[in-house]
């Protein structure tokens, strides 16, 4: 409540009284007096309009476009985003700060967040700015910080207006048309969306003739051709099916990992993370937009390690927005990997939830004894090897309890049994009084030293373990909140202080549901990828098997998959793919490409070493030399991957280059035109 | 059409409020110049001009304790100088002690009105909101950029409200003030107590009491409040807390086989 400024001053004063008071000086304390008088009003009449203030405010948001408000974004255009912070309370507030927490997945470009002034009944605060869209997924808008304070800069609050609202970001509308059938080959168009296929069918068009055969409906018969040929000729039409493009998108966290790529590939200022899932939604949103303008059937299947999801074939308008609505929610999540250690998440996710819930973390409802903060540790069972003085610290208890409590005792029964075996063995009186007095004074000085010794690590310890408490604060208070949030209440919050893997999790969680970018090591300490995720190479085998199993001719799987990691293992994604080859379908494999690595059929530039793994901003870049190697090793990943299909015939196309949407269009159309030979 | 932040249309307005403030600081460090001229007695007439310049180079140079640094200041020239109010006490003439009760006022109220004026301009001029604690790259994450940032107030949010508020509390808290300090000039020790002529000591003690009782009030008050208009996710965390306190060692230790037993598992499946 008392700021730093309101503490000095406080303390002035209180000096002042007492010396005032004490050397019987009235008039200095007549001006601690008058002093203390203003400040304790000032305090009062501060902590009581805040507590009302605070308790009685309501926000209104309103996002809207040119044509009104709007429930969903959409890649690439702005909205202008207002707020109105209303006062329900009669009592006023002096000062206060209100701050939109802009969602990190949008990008403000103009008006400003922030608004201030004095807060009371019938005078609501306005905020409007605008926000520009560069990514699909979701945007997620939390409410209004309001830092509260009285005008001299004494007394300070803060509290969070909570109002979570979840707003997709669509992709973007692209409008691009796929070739329409425009070619008159025959006497009549097929309707859109229905295309001529060269098989034997119910269709209106002519295919062939051929002998009649017993069954044969006679209104095929053929007549005037029978009678010139003097058998009975029968009539063989075409089919007319509908062309399927069906898009396996990868959504596992290797796509949703983020790479920060350099401001001349993200088209910003500065480097921005980028991540590869936004180029296959991308690709995909333009596909399934392409078609859905030719009245083609679209079939989009979200595949991830663990399971897959189908949007079911139509061609219809709500269908599209359905594929784009599960596209942004793909996109807008954030990467899960195995645990990791939780030392760089506790500091974000700390930052975040002191920003969002600040009343969640105060030391009122969320606290933690003195002796915890200073004797705890966390988690109290190692299971990390540490540095030598990291293994010191954590033995701090330990040395402070032998230091001040051990050793001392030690000395006072070395003493005492020293002075009751010269007593007991006789010894003359001279050498019994000098024993004791000798004793005496070596025990109280070894004491004393071990006290001093001990009060000095205590210090030390104090002051270079002050980074490591407050850490310790943090993860106490996260887990409670965390436990809040999730559960389970009881055990809870020391399941997680004493396993850092669940803590990990749990942070990971708490950061993804708002939307909240972190970085996470993508190798572990042995060198193996993180997110490399072997289990969805399996299901998505399977849900090609299935989609095989569904499917009619004239199919088109287009594969957006994450496999460069995986290059080894992609057997069972073959075999699948040939199975879906057996059948006469086409197969298209895309490619993901770390946004910030220079293409697989170019040479490797400098642009390679400025590459950075994390999406930390403060991370350094990689060194020279292992940049390259990731570049080398990725792009003869690619190799093998473009081999081994090439193989089977399927071609492989990086996504990170400008055309795969052509290319998928264009395989399209030529499905449309296929002539089979019987 | 192109929006502009609040602040800077604050700012081309007027020069807001900051010039009242900033002579409200001048006119209060001459008052209290004036005050201690009359007050202090055989010291050097220069020696009341001290806290006008250094006053003055707070001002200039923005100085965040410019107030403590002449509250310092006064109570020192205070006790370095020989106070006429001894003189004058002892003398008990009406015309005197009216005086006498005229200045110490005017010392005490431009002081407080400098104390006031002073960190009120500077909340417009530096910052009103005390620093970020927060671990500065984690916050540099969550903020889009360094631009990210307020903490003075902006011309625009002020008013010449806050000008007649100031007055009514600079006048209310002088007289309640002076009223105090005049109510515990006036306490002898009881003689049960047999501390014979030592005031000071008695009215230290007093005033000791006095701010514990008004601290442990004023905190059990403020608990009260905080409890009364807790939210009921605040009081489930309460609870929650509270549990946790009491069964700590007792979650702790299972807590710990069990995270222990999960990575031998971890590091047992982990191995070829």
């Amino acid at each position: 409540m008392l700021t730093q400024r309101g503490w000095w001053l406080l303390l002035v004063l209180g000096a002042m009284l007492f010396f005032g008071i004490r050397v019987s000086f009235p008039l200095i304390s007549l001006i601690a007096f008058v002093s203390l008088t203003w400040l304790c009003q000032e305090w009062l009449r501060f902590v009581i309009a805040s507590r009302a203030v605070v308790s009685g405010l309501k926000l209104d948001r309103e996002v809207r476009d040119s044509r009104g408000g709007v429930s969903t974004l959409w890649v690439g255009r702005t909205f202008d985003v207002s707020i109105t912070l209303i006062s329900t309370s009669r009592l006023k507030l002096d000062h206060v700060l209100v701050e939109d927490a802009v969602p990190f997945s949008v990008e403000r470009f103009d008006g400003s967040p922030f608004a201030q002034g004095p807060l009371q009944l019938e005078r609501p605060i306005d905020i409007s700015y605008r926000v520009r869209c560069n990514t699909a997924g979701c945007a997620r808008f939390e409410g209004v910080l309001v830092r509260m304070a009285d005008l001299q800069g004494l007394f300070y609050h803060r509290a969070f207006v909570r109002s979570p609202v979840l707003y997709r970001i669509l992709p973007v509308l692209t409008h691009r048309r796929a070739a329409m059938a425009l070619t008159k080959r025959a006497n009549e168009l097929p309707p859109p969306g229905v295309h001529r296929h060269r098989r034997p069918g119910s269709g209106s068009e002519l295919l062939d003739l051929r002998d009649y055969l017993p069954g044969d409906p006679p209104k095929t018969i053929a007549w005037k051709i029978s009678a010139r040929r003097d058998r009975l000729i029968t009539k063989e039409f075409e089919s007319e099916v509908p062309i399927r493009c069906t898009l396996f998108v990868d959504a596992s966290a290797s796509v949703r990992v983020a790479a920060l790529a350099p401001p001349a590939l993200n088209g910003n200022e500065n480097w921005r993370p980028m991540r590869a899932i936004d180029r296959l939604v991308e690709i995909a949103a333009g596909v399934a937009q392409a078609n859905a303008a030719t009245r083609d059937l679209t079939v989009l299947c979200l595949f991830d390690e663990n399971k897959s999801e189908v949007v079911k074939p139509d061609r219809t308008g709500p269908h599209l927005t359905q594929m784009l609505n599960r596209l942004a929610d793909a996109a807008g999540l954030e990467p899960a990997t195995t645990p990791v250690v939780p030392d760089d998440l506790v500091p974000l996710a700390y930052a975040f939830a002191d920003r969002v819930y600040p009343d969640l973390l105060s030391a009122e409802v969320n606290g933690m004894s003195w002796w915890a903060t200073y004797f705890g540790n966390f988690p109290a069972y190692r299971q990390r090897r540490g540095t030598f003085w990291q293994r010191l610290y954590r033995s701090r208890l330990l040395i402070c309890l032998v230091g001040g409590l051990g050793l001392p005792l030690l000395f006072i029964l070395i003493y005492a049994a020293a002075v009751a075996g010269v007593i007991f063995a006789h010894k003359p009186q001279d050498l019994i009084a000098k024993t004791i007095g000798r004793g005496l004074v070596i025990s109280t000085f070894f004491s004393a030293v071990s006290l001093a010794a001990t009060l000095f690590f205590f210090v030390a310890f104090s002051l270079f373990g002050e980074g490591a408490r407050r850490e310790r604060i943090w993860r106490k208070r996260l887990a409670a909140l965390l436990v809040h949030q999730y559960g389970p209440a009881a055990g809870g919050v020391s399941a997680l202080l004493e396993d850092e893997m669940l803590l990990s999790l749990r942070l990971q969680r708490f950061l993804a549901d708002h939307r909240v970018p972190y970085s996470l090591p993508l190798y572990d300490e042995a060198g193996k990828y993180l997110f490399g995720a072997p289990g969805k190479i399996s299901v998505l085998a399977t849900a090609i098997v299935q989609a095989v199993s569904r499917g009619r001719d004239n199919e088109l799987f287009v594969i957006l998959a994450d496999v460069l990691e995986l290059d080894q293992d992609i057997a069972p994604l073959m075999r699948a793919v040939k199975v879906a080859l057996g059948r006469h379908h086409q197969v298209l494999f895309i490619c993901p490409w770390p946004p910030a690595l220079p293409l697989p059929d170019t040479e490797g530039t400098e642009d390679s070493a400025t590459w950075v793994i994390p999406s930390d901003p403060n991370s350094a870049p990689l060194p020279p030399g292992l940049g390259s190697l990731t570049t080398e090793r990725l792009q003869a990943a690619y190799a093998r991957i473009r081999h081994s299909f090439g193989s089977l015939g399927v071609q492989v196309v990086c996504a990170a280059s400008e055309h795969p949407i052509a290319l998928i269009l264009d395989r399209i159309d030529r499905l449309r035109r296929v002539r089979r030979v019987h | 059409m192109e929006e502009r932040p609040l602040e800077e249309e604050g700012a081309d307005e007027s020069g807001g409020i900051a010039p009242y403030y900033t002579g409200i600081c001048m006119v209060a460090l001459v008052l209290m110049a004036v005050a201690l001229d009359s007050l202090l007695g055989s010291t050097s007439r220069f020696v009341q001009l001290i806290p006008i310049g250094v006053g003055a180079v707070a001002l200039r140079f923005q100085l965040g304790t410019g107030p403590l640094l002449l509250l310092a200041l006064v109570s020192g020239l205070l006790f370095a100088g020989s106070p006429r109010e001894l003189v004058a006490v002892s003398s008990g003439s009406p015309r005197v002690l009216a005086w006498l009760f005229g200045y110490r006022l005017l010392l005490a109220a431009s002081s407080l009105a400098f104390t006031i004026a002073y960190w009120r301009l500077l909340s417009l001029e530096t910052e009103i909101f005390p620093p970020d604690r927060r671990k500065k790259s984690a916050v540099n994450l969550l903020q889009k950029s360094s631009s990210d940032h307020q903490s003075a107030r902006a011309a625009q949010s002020t008013s010449s409200a806050e000008l007649v508020s100031m007055v009514f509390a600079l006048a209310f808290s002088t007289l309640a003030g002076y009223l105090i300090w005049l109510g515990l000039d006036r306490l002898s020790a009881p003689v049960e107590l047999q501390i014979g002529e030592d005031a000071p000591q008695w009215r230290l003690l007093v005033v000791a009491c006095a701010i514990v009782i008004i601290g442990v009030c004023g905190g059990v008050a403020v608990g009260f409040l905080n409890r009364a208009t807790a939210t009921p996710r605040q009081n489930l965390l309460y609870l929650q807390d509270q549990l946790w306190r009491e069964t700590r060692s007792d979650q702790g230790r299972v807590n710990r086989w069990l995270a222990r037993a999960r990575m031998k598992m971890r590091r047992k499946k982990e191995k070829p």
